[in-house]
């Protein structure tokens, strides 16, 4: 019994599906950060997936997936950072982390 | 060492295989097959986080698709020490389940009034969503599992480096070494640090990602508080 590269893509597109389905189906702002983190999540699979099973060709470095999965992740603490703070104010100004209550740059 | 420089003239179905042939050889007096192990890891590891990522999007309460999401960071970094990416397993651990999740968490806590407010979608945003959820789903499944079923041999187990470099490393000349590539890197781990500051390799975008970090955490601080130091002034500091 053996590992191909796909199993790693069928668990790969179940977890983007799943993010997906959490970012359409919540309703709070935290909820769907947790959607694009799941959807992140796929994307890095993918990468480390494909720098597995890549053929060991001269062009290109040896870990090019994993350090682009290194910056993938930092960049989504980044991100998880700057989200939590804007929701933050929001929620100090709505008293609410309702995405549907976020209506005041509707013109 | 002719075999390998001719690698990047064919086409990647070809190479593929071509790996196939390399990964087998450095083995060939062993047994490659490494039992079932692998397998029933990843079943376990792929099951944790699949499942676990459905149970964030349909949990209602928001603490539970939290702890959802946990238990799909986690089983993501098993994940990535089936695809021997030590260091990322590691890295996926600190930052993710550590970092991320632990400040996603104080973000539930700090914004929700009672933590048993729950949320139930409309009967017509499932199934919606589910709708939109099949027709991005689909198709990239169907895409990837029809192409990459074809040119992935199955033969290469998830476990095979640690056996190649055992059966190879004290004999093998550095060139060869070279030619396994990560198949039969020794020490992974080094040439990440050496591919992170090599200006031929990631030594700008590493550079940059310190300058973003550096931005967000102001950033961060300045949304954060700037309305509270604007009510009361030298209180917040």
């Amino acid at each position: 019994v053996t590992i191909g590269l796909t199993h790693f893509l069928v668990v790969s597109v179940l977890l983007l599906m799943a993010g997906i389905l959490t970012i359409a189906l919540k309703r709070n702002a935290i909820g769907i950060l947790m959607g694009v983190e799941l959807i992140l999540n796929a994307a890095t699979l993918n990468l480390i997936a494909f720098n597995r099973y890549r053929p060991p060709s001269a062009s290109g470095g040896l870990l090019d997936g994993q350090a682009f999965t290194l910056f993938v992740i930092v960049i989504a603490a980044a991100e998880a950072a700057v989200a939590l703070a804007i929701f933050l104010n929001f929620y100090n100004n709505t008293q609410s982390i309702d995405v549907e209550k976020g209506t005041e740059l509707k013109g | 060492m002719g075999q390998f420089q001719l690698l990047s003239d064919i086409s990647l179905c070809q190479m593929f295989h071509a790996e196939h042939l390399l990964a087998s050889a450095p083995v060939a007096g062993e047994s490659s097959e490494s039992g079932p192990l692998p397998m029933i890891l990843f079943i376990l590891f792929g099951g944790i986080t699949a499942g676990a990522g459905f149970s964030v999007a349909i949990a209602k309460n928001i603490v539970r698709a939290a702890v959802g999401l946990l238990f799909a960071l986690a089983g993501m970094s098993g994940l990535y020490l089936l695809l021997n990416a030590e260091f990322i397993a590691a890295v996926q651990l600190v930052v993710y389940v550590g970092g991320t999740l632990i400040l996603i968490v104080f973000g539930v806590m700090l914004t929700s009034k009672s933590p048993r407010t729950t949320y139930a979608p409309k009967r017509g945003e499932v199934i919606w969503a589910c709708i939109v959820t099949l027709l991005v789903g689909a198709p990239v499944m169907a895409i990837l599992v029809s192409t990459f079923n074809k040119i992935a041999p199955p033969e290469i187990a998830a476990t095979l480096p640690a056996t190649a470099i055992a059966a190879t490393s004290p004999a093998t000349s550095g060139d060869s070494r070279a030619a396994i590539g990560m198949l039969g890197q020794q020490y992974p781990m080094q040439s990440m640090g050496r591919a992170l500051i090599d200006p031929a390799g990631f030594l700008v975008p590493f550079e940059l990602v310190s300058v973003l970090l550096l931005a967000v955490m102001i950033g961060a601080a300045y949304l954060a508080k700037g309305r509270r130091a604007k009510s009361q002034p030298g209180g917040a500091a």
